[in-house]
């Protein structure tokens, strides 16, 4: 069951990106096209800055867009009238959430991916044609390998990727926690979303002691970093798992479907 | 309260002195029930009665506070779902999707659903396959949520107040849908305050009054040991209840 409902909730996260994949395709080629025309010919400077403006606005909606479509899915298909199709699927509470945080979690890795490979491409010729200076090495991977070693660039995408998964089922369960609210279902939400990060804000102030205790050169922080990460997966992993159980014992036991 | 039937058999559903409870409102009070199989039992009551509250615990929406629910052996879960289809009194379907991908999506989680009765009913209904559920009137909606519920091949089928809410003509046509859709073996427990339009259907009456089951018979002796019609009869029961 869990790929089935996989299978049909990419399916309607798609719909709703692609169209804007292929506005983001095109803004870049725009973008680039343009940037190619002012570099060469120093003409069309104020719409090739226009465009530039618009592009990037389109990155930051984009990238928002992906956050509100995940935290939007979750609702409308298990929160509202849809939740009594999806409830009563013979699949198993963990299916639901799993099939959703798994489509969540490659939603915004793929934005994010298509957004950084729009910024790195774009970043070659705007640069040049808008007379910034923005060093190369900021775009070279084999840069951050050499400064950071490969063990840490791995605990670090392992870190972005359980980032990701803390934080979306972090909207997961405050939109859980708001519906158990009969009357004003959405400001419960909201005020689970204050309390509950505000709870987390208390937890990271606490996790920071012991971590300054070991930290014994600040300014020298990158030389701690093969220590920090693991003892930051190993917290994120933590915090992702209490989540996720909330979350599902929320939605098997205490389910309210208007 | 006597349970009404005893054949284990014959069992599709039991309630166990089933109680729930929504800030210290009791929805449902020691509701103890046993339905058989192959009948078609209205589950009637005013609304706030409980109805819809003991449908959303069969189909594991809700937890009881106390008691149990069986259906087919099972606690409700993803084995009962399996066995059993229920109609909500609610659109829960996505707006924006077409009648066919709804038939689509039905077939991929429902392995008793019988995609080609789902699209003959569909072209009994002049709803194209291809229409969104967002073109759709009202009635439509209610219609094609219904012909996807009975298009399954299931044990149990609950259907949440199905003629609430239409025109007289769809309400024959859901009531004819029904008859003329569910398997011979199955339950089919539909809950109204329409008692009036369903009567004549059911086989097995329940009465529910503010969560508590006040009767549970056969539609034919309710209206041959009193006299009159089960509507009737309703009104009559519930005359009686101070408060009502």
């Amino acid at each position: 069951m869990y790929t089935k409902l996989l299978k049909h909730e990419c399916k309607a996260n798609l719909r709703y990106l692609i169209p804007l994949y292929i506005i983001l395709f095109f803004t870049t080629i725009t973008v680039i096209g343009l940037s190619y025309i002012t570099f060469i010919t120093d003409k069309l400077p104020f719409i090739t800055n226009l465009f530039f403006f618009g592009y990037i606005l389109s990155l930051i909606l984009l990238s928002a867009f992906t956050i509100v479509l995940v935290i939007y899915r979750f609702y409308k298909n298990f929160m509202t009238g849809e939740g009594y199709l999806m409830f009563t699927l013979p699949a198993s509470t963990h299916a639901l959430i799993l099939s959703k945080l798994t489509t969540a979690m490659l939603s915004i890795i793929v934005t994010f991916f298509l957004v950084f490979a729009s910024i790195f491409l774009v970043g070659n010729t705007v640069s040049r044609s808008v007379h910034l200076d923005i060093p190369m090495q900021s775009f070279s991977l084999s840069n951050y390998v050499d400064h950071l070693g490969i063990g840490n660039i791995f605990y670090l995408i392992i870190l972005v990727i359980l980032a990701i998964a803390l934080q979306t089922l972090f909207y997961y369960l405050c939109i859980s926690i708001g519906q158990m609210i009969t009357q004003n279902k959405l400001i419960g939400s909201l005020i689970a979303y204050i309390a509950l990060s505000t709870i987390l804000q208390v937890v990271a102030l606490i996790a920071i002691v012991p971590i300054g205790i070991l930290v014994k050169d600040p300014n020298n922080i990158l030389s701690y970093i093969h220590i920090l990460l693991p003892i930051m997966i190993l917290g994120s992993i933590f915090i992702t798992v209490i989540f996720y159980l909330g979350i599902h014992y929320i939605l098997k036991k205490k389910l309210n479907l208007e | 309260m006597k349970p009404y039937n005893t054949d284990s058999s014959d069992i599709i559903l039991t309630c166990d002195s089933v109680c729930k409870s929504f800030q210290n409102i009791h929805a449902l009070s020691n509701v103890t029930l046993t339905l058989n199989r192959g009948k078609i039992i209205g589950l009637l009551g005013a609304n706030g009665s409980g109805k819809s509250t003991l449908l959303k615990l069969i189909n594991g929406l809700l937890v009881p506070d106390k008691g149990e629910i069986m259906i087919g052996g099972h606690t409700p879960g993803v084995e009962t779902k399996k066995i059993v289809s229920y109609l909500p009194d609610a659109t829960y379907l996505s707006s924006y999707m077409t009648a066919e991908q709804i038939i689509d999506f039905f077939a991929d989680f429902y392995s008793d659903f019988d995609s080609k009765k789902a699209f003959e009913m569909l072209k009994l209904l002049n709803l194209k396959p291809e229409m969104k559920m967002k073109s759709m009137s009202k009635g439509m909606k209610e219609k094609l949520q219904l012909l996807l519920v009975m298009s399954r091949n299931a044990m149990l089928y609950c259907l949440d107040e199905p003629i609430g809410g239409v025109d007289p003509a769809t309400r024959d046509y859901i009531l004819s849908t029904i008859i003329t859709n569910y398997s011979e073996d199955a339950t089919v427990l539909i809950s109204t305050h329409l008692i009036t339009e369903i009567e004549m259907i059911l086989d097995e009456a329940i009465f529910l009054n503010n969560g508590t089951v006040m009767l549970h018979e056969s539609a034919d002796s309710i209206r041959n040991d009193n006299h009159m019609t089960i509507d009737s009869y309703f009104r009559e029961v519930f005359r009686c209840i101070p408060n009502y």
